[in-house]
């Protein structure tokens, strides 16, 4: 994984790669919580993930949450990509938002939550 | 048995280690028999098992640690029958339970020490050989045949054993037949096990190798409708009962024909091929589990997706995760486990497979299982929709109906273990000897505080008095304390008397329950240990001639199982013990012929019902010839009536033709205290239990009483017969010019007893008269009053007998 973000504009994408366990989830948080610091809107690009843990979905869920009570927007960015992460969110039972046009990792099971700052 | 003495300092320390090991061992194999009796009925409870196993493994334990090493060896070899049935590479059957039973007597003989007879040496040796054989598997060869097959059909034995098939085929009869009335009976299936089972096992043990099989292949199809994998169909009990006739005709000759023996083989495969059809898997049910993992779940490395795995193989699964419980991602511990799921499992795996899934999640995970099918909305109401907070893994929640009964009888057992555990920690293991000192001590500090008490009376100094009175409140405080530690509860008694029922009716072939109430009534240890005999005697006549065998039981509409009832209850400072069946009850008109037949009434006396039971308890009543005549009452009964008097109790008797017979033994709480009425005899004082005492009035001479033996006052209207005690007891001197006559009451019958004059009552500490005096009849002890003078205290219904005796005698010789 690497937590180092590129920042533009108004738009920090904070990069989730290689391992998305719980040894790297203490770091993606400080990434994430500076990105919604300083940004309107955070992208979480996943790249060439290797393996992830229910630690990333949880950390996932939380960012979810201070997206909605900042007001800041987050995306999820390459879940497609992430075999290992949908297989585990798959065993897991972990359920995702129906309506996301952009096949973005929104969590949760009520569909209606998914409009809001969290859309992708 | 005890270890080794050595001449050394730590010989007491260690005399009195082994004290507590013993006891401790003592209560653990009683709990054993308990546990395993309660395993006969209940053969799937491991618990139970677990119970047994652990009592054996500590015993095992500690007697290496005392260096008993039979002991220690031959509860090692139980211990491993134990280990397998654990394990569940063996069954519990009848086989186990009697051998444990049985090893669990020899365990205690080695426990109790004294001398090793060679007699209890055979019989380990024969349970060894008997464990061996277990653990050794089915695959072992059995046990020699008393009786080799082929000689087997005119022996006496074989002829003994056929009479006895004849019986129980009867019986088996008539519960398949009742099976049929009453299919969803349990009961009557396992009373068609058992008695398959009975037959099958005399069979093997006479040689009947044919029947024996042929019994054997029957039993298996109704075991499957034992566990409910069969249903009780007509079908199936039409072949039953044709069945039974070929086991009928296998006891003649008659069933070595070519045709019987087609016959069988028919009847077994249409019996286990209907039995294969309506065999029916278990019904699946659906599960909701709540499971919470640890919070360090990701720290402890633990993964929780192949428990999700091992559910979806179970059956229809459905696994969400719940993230209400993250928070946002300032408030995250990012190692923290916020996650929970919750899982919907149809399945028809047993619950305890579905706990095992949890087992590796982790000290502080929870997983709460709550069954979906709630048969009526009632019940549904009563599991709350809420699942009640943490609970150990694996454990579970609320369940349905179903379910309950045995969650309820879980929780109850966890709580008793509980207070067990409990109590353990609080408790002090204390000699009885000790005890004993103590009561002994208290009961001389009594004596002297009333003494201090009469003393300070004397001297009317306010202070003294007041200082007195403190005294004589702490007395009494301390009286009641000391007695109470005396007390235990009659509980574990019981619980061998279950045992004696058990084995009793097996050995008469009847089938007896017995069931007990008031187990927590307390008593005075040493009344506990005295009661055992009377109790014994009550239960066998119970079970030998109260309750009726099977056949005539059903002739008569009760169940073919009797029952007999122990219970105990307190009654004021007495406690009663209720023996109870449900059997034929006393058949009057019997006992009445056999008192006139004895001399004991005559032949036109008129005898209430009450009287003619009390003529049951007459010594001699009955003999051995008795018992076949008479319905069966009366064996021993003047043994328990004695018995029970000793301890200061009486023994009443009523009972109702046809549907039973209650013993009811009433004794005093404590033996070392005694109610009394203190009464003067010249110089001497007397105490009479006040139990006996109706009441006191003052002696109107007439003329005719001869002073020898007994007289008769006019106590309002009624003719009492007296005894004076100053002639009795040759007291010099002549007696006061007004006298006083205490009117008792033993059997129904009044008795006055003339003293000089009546003091008072009083509590009274027993003393006994020690070994000078052990022959001096009508004495129960002696007690030291106030002033430090010593009164003897009158045991009222032996004084009378002998009285009476002598009275007799005196009337013979004239």
């Amino acid at each position: 994984m690497n937590p180092a973000g590129a920042q533009s504009d108004r738009v920090d994408v904070v990069e989730a790669t290689g391992r998305l366990t719980v040894s790297q989830a203490g770091r993606l948080r400080e990434r994430l919580l500076e990105a919604f610091e300083r940004a309107d809107r955070v992208e979480l690009a996943l790249r060439d993930v290797l393996e992830a843990d229910l630690s990333f979905v949880q950390l996932v869920c939380a960012a979810q949450q201070t997206s909605a009570s900042r007001g800041v927007a987050l995306r999820v960015s390459g879940l497609d990509a992430a075999a290992p992460l949908l297989r585990l969110i798959s065993a897991a039972g972990i359920e995702r938002k129906r309506d996301c046009p952009e096949g973005c990792l929104c969590l949760g099971h009520d569909p209606a939550d998914a409009a809001g700052p969290a859309k992708g | 048995m005890e270890p080794d003495k050595q001449d050394d300092p730590m010989d007491e320390i260690l005399q009195s280690l082994f004290g507590g090991f013993r006891d401790e061992a003592r209560e653990m194999l009683c709990d054993m028999e308990s546990a395993l009796m309660e395993l006969e009925a209940r053969p799937e409870d491991g618990e139970l098992v677990a119970r047994a196993f652990r009592a054996l493994h500590t015993i095992k334990g500690n007697s290496s640690m005392f260096g008993l090493s039979e002991l220690e060896h031959f509860a090692h070899d139980l211990e491993q029958v134990f280990d397998l049935l654990r394990k569940g590479k063996m069954p519990v059957s009848s086989e186990v339970i009697d051998l444990t039973l049985g090893a669990k007597d020899r365990l205690l003989a080695l426990l109790e020490g004294g001398e090793d007879t060679g007699e209890e040496r055979r019989l380990r040796e024969a349970d060894r050989r008997r464990i061996e054989r277990l653990l050794a598997g089915p695959a072992a060869p059995p046990p020699p045949l008393p009786v080799a097959h082929g000689e087997s059909l005119s022996s006496p034995l074989a002829q003994a054993f056929k009479e006895e098939a004849r019986d129980l085929l009867h019986d088996l009869e008539s519960a398949l037949m009742s099976l049929e009335a009453r299919p969803g009976e349990d009961e009557l299936v396992s009373q068609v096990c058992r008695t398959l089972h009975t037959i099958k096992g005399n069979a093997g043990r006479f040689g009947f190798t044919e029947l024996e099989v042929f019994a054997h292949e029957i039993e298996a199809v109704f075991e499957t409708m034992r566990a409910r994998r069969v249903p009780v169909t007509r079908a199936l009990i039409d072949l039953a009962l044709e069945a039974r006739d070929r086991i009928v005709n296998l006891l003649h000759e008659s069933g070595n024909t070519a045709d019987e023996r087609a016959l069988r083989t028919r009847e077994l495969e249409a019996l286990h091929h209907i039995a294969e059809e309506q065999e029916q898997a278990p019904t699946p049910r659906s599960w909701r589990i709540l499971f919470t993992p640890s919070r360090r779940l990701f720290a402890e490395g633990t993964d929780p997706l192949p428990v999700f795995e091992e559910l979806r193989a179970m059956g229809a699964c459905s696994v969400r995760a719940l993230l209400d419980a993250v928070p946002a991602l300032e408030q995250l511990d990012p190692e923290g486990c916020y996650l929970c799921w919750e899982i919907m499992l149809t399945t028809s795996s047993p619950l305890d497979d579905i706990r095992d899934a949890f087992i590796f999640v982790g000290g502080d995970a929870s997983a709460e299982i709550v069954s979906l099918e709630c048969p009526n909305v009632d019940q549904a109401a009563d599991s709350p929709t809420v699942v009640p907070s943490i609970m150990p893994p694996g454990e579970c929640g609320p369940l349905s109906a179903g379910e309950t009964r045995s969650a309820q009888q879980r929780a109850a057992a966890a709580e008793v273990a509980l207070q067990r555990l409990g109590e353990t920690a609080s408790t002090l293991r204390v000699g009885a000897a000790k005890l004993d000192t103590l009561v002994d001590l208290v009961g001389e500090l009594v004596t002297v505080q009333a003494r201090l008490s009469l003393l300070v009376s004397e001297r009317n100094d306010p202070d003294l008095l007041s200082a007195a009175e403190e005294i004589e409140r702490l007395t009494a405080e301390l009286r009641d304390q000391s007695l109470s530690v005396r007390m235990v509860p009659i509980g574990p008694a019981f619980g061998k008397f279950r045992r004696l029922v058990r084995d009793l009716s097996h050995e008469i072939g009847r089938e007896v329950e017995m069931t007990t109430a008031g187990e927590d009534t307390e008593l005075d240890k040493n009344v506990i240990d005295r009661l055992n005999d009377p109790i014994v005697h009550l239960l066998r006549n119970s079970i030998d001639h109260g309750i009726e065998p099977g056949r005539q039981r059903l002739a008569a509409g009760k169940p073919a199982r009797g029952c007999v009832r122990l219970s105990a209850s307190y009654a004021g400072a007495n406690v009663v013990i209720r023996v109870e069946d449900d059997g034929a009850g006393i058949d009057t008109v019997a006992v009445r012929q056999r008192a006139v037949q004895r001399g004991l009434i005559g032949e036109g006396d008129q005898r209430s019902e009450r009287e003619l039971y009390a003529l049951m308890f007459l010594p001699g009543f009955s003999t051995s010839e008795q018992v076949t005549t008479i319905s069966g009452r009366g064996v021993g009964l003047d043994v328990v009536k004695r018995a029970v008097e000793s301890l200061r109790g009486r023994v009443q008797v009523s009972s109702r033709a046809g549907a039973g017979t209650v013993f009811e033994i009433q004794i005093p709480i404590t033996l070392a205290i005694i109610e009394g009425l203190e009464v003067v005899l010249g110089d001497d004082h007397l105490i009479l239990p006040l139990a006996v005492v109706k009441e006191c009035v003052e002696l109107v001479r007439r003329p005719g009483d001869d002073g020898r033996g007994r007289s008769l006052a006019d106590i309002r209207g009624e003719l009492v017969p007296f005894v004076r005690l100053r002639d009795w007891f040759e007291v010099p001197g002549a007696a006061p010019a007004r006298e006083q006559i205490v009117i008792t009451e033993t059997d129904e019958q009044r008795i006055g007893l003339v003293v000089d004059h009546v003091v008072g009552g009083q509590q009274t500490v027993i003393k006994p008269l020690g070994r000078l005096f052990r022959d001096v009849r009508g004495l129960a002890g002696a007690t030291i009053l106030g002033d430090g003078t010593v009164a003897l205290i009158l045991d009222v219904v032996q004084l009378l007998q002998h009285v009476e005796r002598d009275v007799a005698g005196h009337t013979g010789t004239a």
